[in-house]
């Protein structure tokens, strides 16, 4: 006993000696919380949102959402591209903005953007993660006068080709290749069959250099065109950038091409509540993804009310249900319907987003007002409803659950959900499902899965139904892939078999529909249809929840990833 | 202890560690899904589609190869049950085929037969380098607690044999076995709640291992506050069990003979207990000690946990969540390692005091 | 056997915590029993939106409070005891039955008295390689793949076929042509020690994990794992207990009688072995339900309905002034593992004192 005293009081007196450090306020360094460290900062092979964040300082594609009114806006490139469609193939123009400098002071040329392309399309490189991205991209041609400006060959025409052609960093070929061992190996090279390539001993040697941890974490190679370079990563706690001295942006003044503050340090800290004790002790500038009960506590904190402002802008990112409609026992949409009844989106709301959602109607964000369908209402939780649809669909109740004779055999109305494990929010909503439709005598079993086998079982169509995050965007609507019955086969990514041939009608012509006016009307129809088949239901867009210091103006905050811009902070004079 | 002695456990060591590491890769290969295959192949549901499934699922391959995944796991598989060829009943005779040794197993064992345990997937690094990152905080933690384990149980173990022990050495123990229920995350939560609680007692940093301001040259003392909960958490879940494992025997070698003897002699209690006493209650200690080793990783995996600390726990569950595979098999080397070197110490311990085992077992 | 029971009816008379320990188990137990009449307002996976949080003793709908679904932490707590030793014993029966057989053979032959015939060995060693193929490997393979059932069917069919064949057949065929008296000898001690020594060199945890990553949380697939684990603590005593009997000169006594292997393994040596299997019986339940709150409580492997009390101590991380989800299923645990405990401690102390 005497000894277990003994070490105690040594604790106690070792945590008095080194008491917490507290950081001198710097004025232009801006301290951001990153949730999760990022695996790597290769700008070719991030896969992470913290990865994505970090580059966009690091270096600039030719095009960018510009945070402040959520448009596609030039960034590298001096305007818009130039989109010209021939027989099956697609040239997209462009030409890089003349200012644009490199670190070590030299001009960005289209080179470099052919270099780029060689290094996304090779084999034997780490770029598994973008290169799909660009496989549309068979060639560049470069404009024989002008070597800022050159033009993408490209396979077929989709409406999104535009934001994606410009979408990737451009990274300098002086830096990444000075032995130049890419130089002679033509870009078209890269996009015919690549088992030839994977023996080009030029290449060979390159992966050999570029494979290694360099072209990953240090400061020494991610040096690209935009305003900051990578100071210093320590793995585990922090990432830190610098501004360039003289930035060529920012002699410019346009408003999405911005390098303020001087110094950005990116803390790594897992843990919520760690991370919100940091910023009541004002160790951080930046805090987003907070948690919708911690951040009602901090809208009581006078504290923290005196020194950030709370931000709730509306995120592109809901929750929705998927049923799978090839069941016998779902394909009736009466039955897809009384579920739909069953979900108490209002709350789940308020459990699992503490009200911080806005429940929708549809797949396109309320936030969205010229494309969303104000004229309908979201499905209501509604026992009576769903029982009067269910009896519609013939399902008779009884003492046990409900049951309806399908192909000649009596089977009764069971559901499995499946979400993906370790993700609260669904999970929660699954058992929140689960207890409603209960309230009706169908008997829901919840699972979680292991995000491989969810996956995979969603592309197998084997499930009932699942709860699934889904990501959109204010500048592309798209929905094919998740709603033509061109992709229902198996492995497609229609999981949920949603379609016929009016709704492929009506998604063709979503992508091609020219004008704003159009599009509006078709997108309204697409909500109406969705609403009615109920395979497909969104319950909630969330909103996003920000806490940033107050000494900083023009913050960008917006829906969109990462939900401010930090090279645009100002202080405050 | 003779030299072909130590050599003879040295080897039967090794083919432990051998088979223990082959089960570990055999088991890590059995997971479904590979590095990469979820992001890569599951595409990102959103608006619209960043590229086809051709064009990933051809990258994913490149991936596959790249990191040696394409190849056939082990020296021989058996084919799979294939409907689509097997016409009738083929399914009944095993169908074993041959890979040679280009595979999996192969690579993996000839590389780390020379020491290099690969790159991790996630982000090239070398597996050891990814190690010692995640592994310098969980080595502090549990050696610093189990340095003190040790020295508590020893002190209390000693205490206790001693006649000034002999009136509160009832109530110890059974303070002992009530802390011995109590499980180590129940233990650690409760903590946690009580002092370093904004709304309780905030005696302690909450968790996680702070904000290390750059560039501040003593990153390690301002981390030690944060360190000390976990530490006390782990120290006060182990100290029962060796307490009582320690004075059992103790108080087992104090009957003995020749302890007696020495106490007939006349020499004082405390003499008697350090000089003669400990040196042969310490060995069976010893084994209890690397029996103790792998749960102790194990323990630190709640720990972790609980507190928000990166550490090896949360590495090896990440790395198996991501099927980062040299990462997995990296960790358990090092466990494996740490467990094969306590468990010779503990045999040269005891050949080494007590001669009489050497003799035996040769 | 009943040496065993008149020993613990003295240790109820005379020891106090004994006593205390047993008599709350055996009310935690019919607690247990009585639950599907108790008179409990809520199921435990029930949820009640509109009382999320609540503070215990001031509903009397929701004594004890609730959790973040408004779920009722008494509920949870009696179910999540029921839950809980509904794993803990039959696993445990199990893992004892497997720990004390292995232990108990390793224990009597040793590495040098199984001896069997070249012949005998052969015919083992097809039947082992025949079973994993025909009822391990094709059975799982096809239950992955989903394949028809006929063909699971079949291949189990075809392989108790050829077991009958090798061991009703060849065998009595064979034997006629070959001598038996050409014998090898099973190293089932060292076997069964490596064994051992490579599980527990595993640390479970890491284990629970890995599998936790590819399959669906399931109990049934968590209580094999927990088997295959657990059995080695009461093999290590079952040997230990076994070579010390062996050596008794009674037992070689009537070894050298002539006496069969089987009559005195059951006949002498198991009723010697009663005391130290219940101990590790009962030691074993109390570690399982500390490893079985502690993975629901991180969230490993156990269903997300399924009610327990690591799972209402780890919904406190969402708010950590909750503190009535930590303190009564916390305190819940510390009880049983103790009053478990408590017993083990006697009986061992009985069983070092004889």
């Amino acid at each position: 006993m005497r000894n277990l005293s003994v070490f105690f009081l040594s604790f106690v007196l070792l945590f008095s000696f080194c008491s917490q450090p507290q950081p001198q306020e710097q004025p232009d360094v801006v301290r951001v919380r990153l949730a999760a460290e990022p695996h790597t900062l290769s700008p070719i092979n991030f896969s992470d949102a913290a990865g994505m964040q970090i580059n966009n300082l690091l270096f600039q594609s030719l095009l960018g959402p510009d945070l402040a009114d959520g448009q596609l806006k030039p960034v590298l490139a001096k305007s818009m591209p130039h989109i010209e469609q021939k027989d099956a193939v697609t040239y997209i123009t462009y030409e890089i903005r003349e200012e644009a400098r490199w670190a070590n002071g030299t001009a960005v040329t289209s080179d470099d953007v052919a270099f780029t392309l060689k290094v996304l399309k090779a084999p034997l490189l780490q770029n598994e993660h973008i290169k799909p991205q660009v496989a549309f991209i068979r060639d560049l041609l470069p404009d024989k006068a002008n070597n800022r400006k050159f033009t993408f060959v490209c396979d077929g025409f989709t409406p999104e080709m535009e934001l994606l052609s410009g979408d990737f960093f451009i990274l300098p070929a002086y830096l990444y290749d000075p032995e130049q061992q890419l130089k002679n190996i033509p870009v078209a090279a890269f996009s015919d069959s690549l088992s030839k390539l994977e023996n080009n001993d030029y290449l060979k040697a390159y992966a050999a250099r570029f494979n290694t941890p360099v072209y990953n974490n240090s400061g020494k190679i991610l040096q690209g065109s935009a305003g900051y370079l990578l100071e210093e990563w320590i793995p585990g706690q922090s990432v830190m950038l610098r501004r360039k001295e003289n930035w060529w942006g920012n002699n410019l003044e346009i408003s999405n091409l911005t390098a303020n503050p001087e110094r950005i340090i990116f803390h790594v800290i897992p843990d919520n509540t760690t991370a919100i004790l940091s910023l009541k002790n004002q160790q951080l500038d930046v805090l987003s993804d907070i948690p919708a009960l911690d951040f009602d506590e901090l809208k009581q904190n006078q504290g923290v009310l005196k020194d950030y402002n709370l931000h709730t802008p509306d995120s592109y990112a809901a929750i929705y249900t998927g049923l799978n409609s090839r069941l016998p026992k779902f394909k009736d949409k009466r039955t897809r319907q009384a579920i739909a009844h069953l979900l108490d989106t209002e709350n789940i709301i308020k459990v699992t987003q503490q009200s911080y959602a806005t429940p929708t109607v549809g797949i396109v964000p309320p936030a969205v007002t010229e494309y969303y369908n104000t004229g309908l209402k979201p499905y209501k939780y509604d026992i009576t409803k769903a029982k009067q649809l269910l009896e519609q669909a013939g399902w008779q109740q009884r003492s046990k659950g409900w049951y309806k004779t399908i192909d000649g055999k009596e089977q009764q109305l069971t559901i499995t959900a499946i979400y993906k494990a370790g993700n609260n929010v669904v999970e929660t909503t699954a058992l929140i499902f689960k207890d409603s439709a209960g309230k009706l005598g169908i008997p829901v079993q919840v699972e979680a899965q292991e995000s491989g086998l969810f996956s995979q079982n969603s592309r197998n169509h084997t499930f009932e139904l699942f709860f699934r995050p889904i990501n959109g965007n204010p500048f592309a609507f798209n929905f094919k892939p998740i709603l033509h019955t061109s992709y229902a086969a198996l492995g497609g990514t229609n999981y949920t078999g949603f379609g016929n041939a009016a709704t492929d009608k009506l998604l063709d012509d979503i992508n091609k529909a020219s004008d704003k006016k159009e599009k509006a009307a078709l997108l309204k129809q697409l909500q109406v249809v969705m609403q009615d088949e109920a395979t497909f239901l969104t319950l909630y867009y969330q909103k996003e929840r920000i806490a940033i210091h107050n000494r900083f103006q023009n913050t960008k905050v917006s829906g969109l990833q990462p939900t401010y811009d930090v090279s645009a902070f100002m202080l405050k004079k | 202890m003779r030299a072909s002695l130590l050599v003879k456990k040295f080897l039967s060591a090794l083919v432990l560690v051998w088979l223990m590491l082959s089960a570990v890769f055999m088991l890590s290969r059995m997971l479904p899904g590979t590095f990469g295959e979820e992001k890569m192949l599951q595409s990102q549901e959103g608006f619209y589609s960043q590229s086809n499934h051709t064009s990933r699922a051809a990258a994913y391959n490149e991936l596959l190869k790249r990191t040696r995944q394409d190849l056939p796991v082990f020296y021989f598989s058996l084919a799979p049950i294939n409907l689509q060829h097997n016409t009738g009943y083929s399914y009944l005779v095993p169908d074993p085929e041959w890979h040679g040794l280009h595979n999996q197993y192969h690579f993996w064992l000839n590389d780390l037969l020379q020491g290099n345990l690969g790159t991790s997937f996630v982000n090239a690094k070398p597996v050891t380098i990814v190690i010692r990152e995640a592994g310098t905080t969980t080595l502090v933690i549990s050696f610093v607690s189990l340095a003190l384990t040790i020295a508590i149980a020893l002190g209390a173990g000693i205490w206790m044999v001693q006649d000034t022990g002999k009136k509160l050495r009832k109530p110890l123990l059974a303070t002992l076995v009530v802390l011995d229920s109590m499980p180590l995350f129940v233990f650690s939560l409760l903590l946690l709640l009580l002092l370093a609680n904004p709304d309780a007692w905030q005696v302690f940093p909450v968790f996680g291992l702070g904000i290390s301001l750059p560039g501040s040259e003593h990153i390690w003392l301002s981390q030690a506050p944060y360190l000390i909960l976990p530490v006390f958490c782990l120290t006060l879940n182990n100290v029962p069990y060796l307490t009582n494992q320690f004075y059992n025997y103790l108080s087992g070698t104090l009957q003995a003979g020749y302890i007696r003897t020495a106490r007939a002699k006349g020499l004082p209690s405390g003499q008697v207990v350090t000089k003669h006493a400990l040196k042969n209650a310490l060995l069976p200690v010893i084994t209890v000690l690397s029996d103790m080793l792998p749960a102790l990783v194990a323990g630190t995996v709640v720990i972790e946990t609980i507190f928000a600390i990166p550490g090896l726990g949360r590495l090896l569950v990440s790395s198996v969540l991501a099927r980062d595979f040299p990462v997995i098999i990296g960790v358990m080397v090092l466990v494996a390692i740490v467990k094969m070197f306590s468990n010779i110490l503990a045999d040269i311990a005891y050949a080494t005091t007590d001669p009489r085992i050497g003799r035996r077992a040769a | 056997m009943k040496a065993l029971i008149r020993n613990i009816g003295h240790l109820y008379k005379t020891r106090w915590s004994f006593k205390l320990a047993a008599v709350y188990l055996l009310l935690l137990l019919m607690l247990i029993l009585a639950l599907p009449v108790l008179p409990l307002p809520y199921l435990p996976n029930e949820l009640d939106l509109q009382h999320t949080f609540q503070k215990p003793f001031i509903n009397s709908q929701h004594l004890l409070g609730t959790d973040q679904l408004g779920r009722d932490v008494l509920a949870n707590l009696l179910h999540g005891a029921r839950n809980g030793l509904s794993v803990a014993i039959p696993v445990m029966l199990l893992s004892a039955f497997l720990g004390t057989t292995i232990g108990v053979v390793a224990g009597y032959y040793g590495n040098y008295k199984l001896r069997i015939s070249y012949l005998k060995a052969f015919i083992v060693s097809c039947t082992i390689v025949s079973g994993l193929y025909y009822l391990g490997y094709v059975p799982v393979q096809a239950s992955i793949q989903a394949l028809p059932i006929h063909i699971t069917y079949t291949t189990i069919a075809t392989g108790l076929g050829i077991w009958f064949a090798l061991w009703l057949v060849l065998y009595p065929v064979l034997k006629r042509f070959l001598p038996s008296s050409y014998t090898i000898a099973i190293p089932v001690d060292s076997f069964m020690l490596r064994l051992t020594e490579l599980l527990a060199s595993l640390p479970r945890m890491m284990l629970l994990i890995g599998i936790a990553a590819f399959a669906s949380p399931s109990v049934l697939l968590l209580s094999v794992v927990f088997i295959c684990t657990y059995w080695t603590g009461t093999a290590r005593l079952a040997r230990a207990e076994m070579l010390r009997i062996v050596q008794l000169p009674y037992i070689e006594a009537a070894l050298s009688t002539g006496m069969r292997h089987r009559h005195v393994i059951i006949r002498e040596a198991l009723p010697n072995m009663v005391t130290p299997v219940v101990v590790s019986f009962v030691f074993g339940v109390a570690s399982l339900l500390a490893i079985e709150s502690t993975l629901s409580f991180l969230g490993i492997g156990f269903p997300a309905d399924f009610a327990s009390w690591g799972r209402l101590i780890g919904s406190i991380r969402q708010n950590l002034s909750a503190w009535w989800l930590l303190a009564f299923p916390g305190a819940f645990l510390a009880l049983t593992v103790l009053a478990l405990q408590t017993i083990s401690y006697h009986l061992i102390r009985l069983y070092q004192a004889r």
